[in-house]
């Protein structure tokens, strides 16, 4: 497993370097850039961690620097330094999802809790991601006509109802749900909408 | 004689309403002593009625005595006629030669005196006998045998004389007039010369023994008199519609005047008086009845503004120029009301008196609109200076939270450290050396923000201190005069052209000038004194002051004011000062404050003198 890394980067190089001392005391893994595309340059899906990133920066600043995480499939949580309160940038970043914010001349306690609780969201957030995954690939072993079943399954029909949405006979939808349940090990109705919803099946339906 | 007699009843008739007609002349000339034709007049009409009166005389002689005695008092009213006629052609027509007049005067003149040394008169030598005889059914008298003088060719030479000067006048009237002139060259010129020639013609005929009849002017006369009765009721005529159309430009004007809400008004410095329209009257809150006398007028004016007023329209009547002043109008309990006045002089004049004609017009709204836009503009150039304020204040913010924000964490860093067990001593001391660095930094960023807030310092050229004065003055000018300020300004002599740079310095006053009207506002309109004054400085330097009569600078304040950002007002930044002694001491000079005598303060700008020997 890829250790948890607190990515640092600030256009300033002496709050970089003074950063990562205060967050490699604290214990945590620090890796330093100086730019967003240095960054970007090293890390990739399966990078684990945070970014803390300052807001304001000379060519890709820290929103656009969200937005190329998001296209790149970087899915680490951000927090975000800022010199001063800014508010309608922090109201866009944390529409874009920025987890936290920190004022650079914060005390290092502000900036330590907001990397913890964004390596504790990094955690869940990929053990939710990971979890999603193994339940798409499994839903993509089951055949069109049993996906079919399994939606209306999982909105609450019955057999019965199926059946007759469908156009087939009873028989076969008990035959098609045998097959699924076969395929994903799951019994109940209660759980087939539980892993559907995990995976992000049927949701708008 | 027992029944009434014609020829009396006629003569007497005629020359009555000669006199009358003169008379009214006589009137007209009294309105207006500019028409002296209608003197000229009175005097020939006096001259016929004597010369009527003269010749019923002569027709009722009854010896060649009194008959010769009527003929020779009958020269002074001829005199009186030929000199009226001579003078009302001459002013009535216009066009007599001034050379030919002196001479039928003068001709008429020596005749008169000989007149009264000859015996019986000019005309005879000798009178022998005279008779009777029937003119319009009654007997009078005639003279029968007598011996013509010998200088009676003298008479008809004058006489002659006379038509020739009526003559000329009206043919040069007709040939220069238009159409007007021409009808006055045809009837008066006209009758008059062929009263002239006629009765002339016929007295040269009974003198000369020709012909054996009274000597008769008096009818011939009624050839003029009757083109002078025309010619009045004309003029009665065209008075009559020169009043009607004077009347309906009056009235276009009124109406003008009132659609652009202007009033009218006149002023006779003589009489101290004043002609105005109701819409002039409206705006002094004046009632009809009122109008007349100036005092009334000037009652209405703001206390603080009549001497101002009056001096002004002195001024205007002194120097026939044009003037106009604004001026507040006290609205009973309500805001005075702001009123410009625009009038024109006519000079005295022999004969005019002296007087302003002009225009009023309430200004309230529009100066009103005026000030707020002064007001909105204030505001506009403060919330701007705020704006960039803020502006720097952001970008400052920025800047010097990454040194500050890099040296906390570096401290932090080094804190936590400086727990453990081992302290990483080469860590330690680059920890150190960063934060020096960054310290280094934050003051970097402040410096340059300092003199990004600094002016750079012009370009110093001699600055005349009068012409800085007058440079305030001009721009605080009209803000002064809107808030009832009364700005002074005092130079003593021969001071220095101090070294500088000029926009700087006058904002510097300027800026201090405010200030000082600031300070005033709450003293009541007329004690609102700010004073400017230039004066000589130790060291031969220059010190301009600025004091007013304010409330003065609270004890304990005096270095505070100068601080960045500490104001007083509600809506200053408290930069002022600030940058004014900036200023100062950019110039090497200084600027100090205290509070003077009347209460209020006094700011003293001292700049060194120009240093003579120059690197």
């Amino acid at each position: 497993m890829i250790t948890p890394t607190v990515h640092v980067v600030d256009d300033d190089e002496s709050y970089v370097r003074a950063s990562a001392r205060v967050l490699s005391s604290a214990g945590f893994v620090v890796r330093a850039f100086t730019s967003g595309k240095e960054f970007l340059a090293a890390a990739g899906p399966d990078s684990r961690g945070c970014v803390v990133a300052d807001l304001e920066m000379p060519g890709l600043d820290g929103l656009a620097l969200q937005a190329e995480m998001v296209r790149a499939g970087v899915l680490m949580p951000v927090v975000f330094l800022s010199g001063h309160g800014d508010i309608p940038r922090t109201v866009r970043a944390m529409q874009e999802g920025a987890v936290d914010f920190v004022e650079k001349t914060a005390p290092k306690h502000k900036l330590l809790d907001a990397v913890r609780r964004a390596l504790a969201r990094d955690v869940s957030e990929s053990d939710r991601r990971l979890k999603a995954a193994a339940v798409r690939e499994r839903l993509a072993s089951l055949t069109p006509r049993e996906h079919e079943v399994l939606g209306e399954v999982v909105r609450g029909l019955l057999n019965k109802q199926v059946a007759a949405k469908l156009g087939i006979s009873e028989r076969t939808v008990k035959m098609h749900r045998t097959s699924i349940t076969r395929k994903l090990g799951v019994h109940s109705t209660a759980r087939l909408a539980v892993l559907t919803r995990e995976a992000g099946l049927f949701e708008a339906g | 004689m027992g029944k009434l007699s014609l020829v009396t009843v006629l003569w007497s008739t005629v020359a009555a309403a000669t006199l009358l007609l003169g008379f009214l002349h006589l009137l007209r000339w009294m309105a207006d002593r500019r028409a002296r034709a209608d003197l000229a007049f009175m005097v020939t009409a006096l001259g016929f009625a004597g010369v009527a009166f003269t010749e019923l005389w002569a027709m009722h002689a009854t010896t060649p005595e009194e008959w010769g005695l009527a003929v020779r008092w009958c020269h002074p009213p001829i005199f009186l006629l030929t000199v009226g006629i001579v003078a009302f052609v001459h002013f009535h027509l216009g066009t007599g030669r001034a050379w030919l007049a002196w001479t039928t005067v003068g001709a008429r003149g020596v005749i008169l005196v000989w007149n009264f040394v000859a015996w019986p008169n000019f005309n005879f030598e000798r009178i022998d006998s005279i008779a009777s005889l029937s003119f319009l059914g009654e007997p009078v008298t005639v003279v029968a045998a007598a011996v013509t003088s010998r200088w009676q060719f003298l008479g008809t030479i004058a006489s002659l004389l006379l038509a020739i000067y009526v003559l000329d006048a009206s043919v040069r009237l007709w040939r220069t007039g238009g159409r007007e002139q021409r009808d006055r060259a045809a009837l008066i010129g006209g009758s008059m010369l062929l009263f002239v020639l006629v009765a002339s013609a016929y007295a040269q005929l009974v003198i000369f023994g020709l012909m054996r009849v009274p000597i008769l002017i008096t009818p011939p006369f009624l050839l003029p008199l009757g083109a002078m009765c025309f010619e009045m009721s004309r003029d009665l005529l065209r008075v009559g519609r020169l009043t009607r159309e004077l009347r309906d430009n009056q009235r276009r004007l009124e109406m003008a005047a009132g659609a652009a809400e202007l009033g009218l008004w006149e002023w006779d410095g003589r009489a101290n008086r004043v002609w105005a329209t109701h819409q002039a009257r409206a705006i002094f809150n004046l009632a009809e009845e009122d109008q007349g006398d100036f005092r009334h007028w000037l009652e209405r004016v703001h206390p603080d503004d009549r001497a101002r007023l009056v001096q002004e329209m002195r001024r205007a009547l002194d120097s026939g120029d044009e003037c106009a002043v604004e001026f507040r109008i006290l609205a009973g309990g309500a805001a005075p009301r702001i009123v410009l006045a625009r009038g024109r002089a006519e000079p005295a004049g022999p004969e005019q008196p002296a007087q302003v004609r002009g225009v009023l017009r309430d200004i309230t709204a529009q100066r009103s609109a005026q000030d707020e836009t002064q007001e909105l503009r204030r505001e506009l150039a403060h919330s701007g200076r705020v704006w960039l304020l803020s502006q720097l204040t952001s970008s400052l913010a920025h800047e010097i939270s990454q040194p500050l924000g890099a040296i906390l964490r570096n401290a932090e860093a080094a804190g936590m450290m400086l727990e453990t067990a081992q302290p990483d001593h080469e860590e330690l001391k680059a920890i150190v050396a960063d934060i020096l660095r960054d310290d280094r930094r934050a003051r970097e960023v402040i410096d340059r923000l300092r003199s990004m807030l600094k002016r750079r310092a012009g370009e110093h050229t001699p600055v005349p201190v009068d012409g800085l004065l007058q440079d305030v003055l001009a721009l605080v000018g009209a803000d002064a005069a809107s808030r009832g300020v009364w700005i002074e300004h005092v130079a003593s002599p021969h001071l220095p052209p101090v070294p500088g740079d000029r926009v700087a310095l006058t904002q510097v006053l300027l800026n201090l000038a405010l200030n000082a009207m600031d300070a005033v506002a709450d003293r009541p309109a007329d004690q609102r004194r700010v004073l400017l004054k230039a004066e000589t400085g130790r060291e031969g330097g220059v010190d301009l002051c600025v004091s007013d009569n304010g409330q003065g600078i609270p004890a304990g304040l005096e270095r505070r004011i100068f601080e960045p950002f500490y104001t007083t007002k509600s809506s200053g930044m408290g930069l002022g000062l600030a940058i004014s002694r900036g200023i100062a001491e950019s110039h090497g000079g200084t600027l100090t404050c205290e509070n003077n005598g009347q209460g209020g303060a006094v700011f003293r700008l001292f700049l060194p003198a120009p240093r003579e020997t120059s690197p």
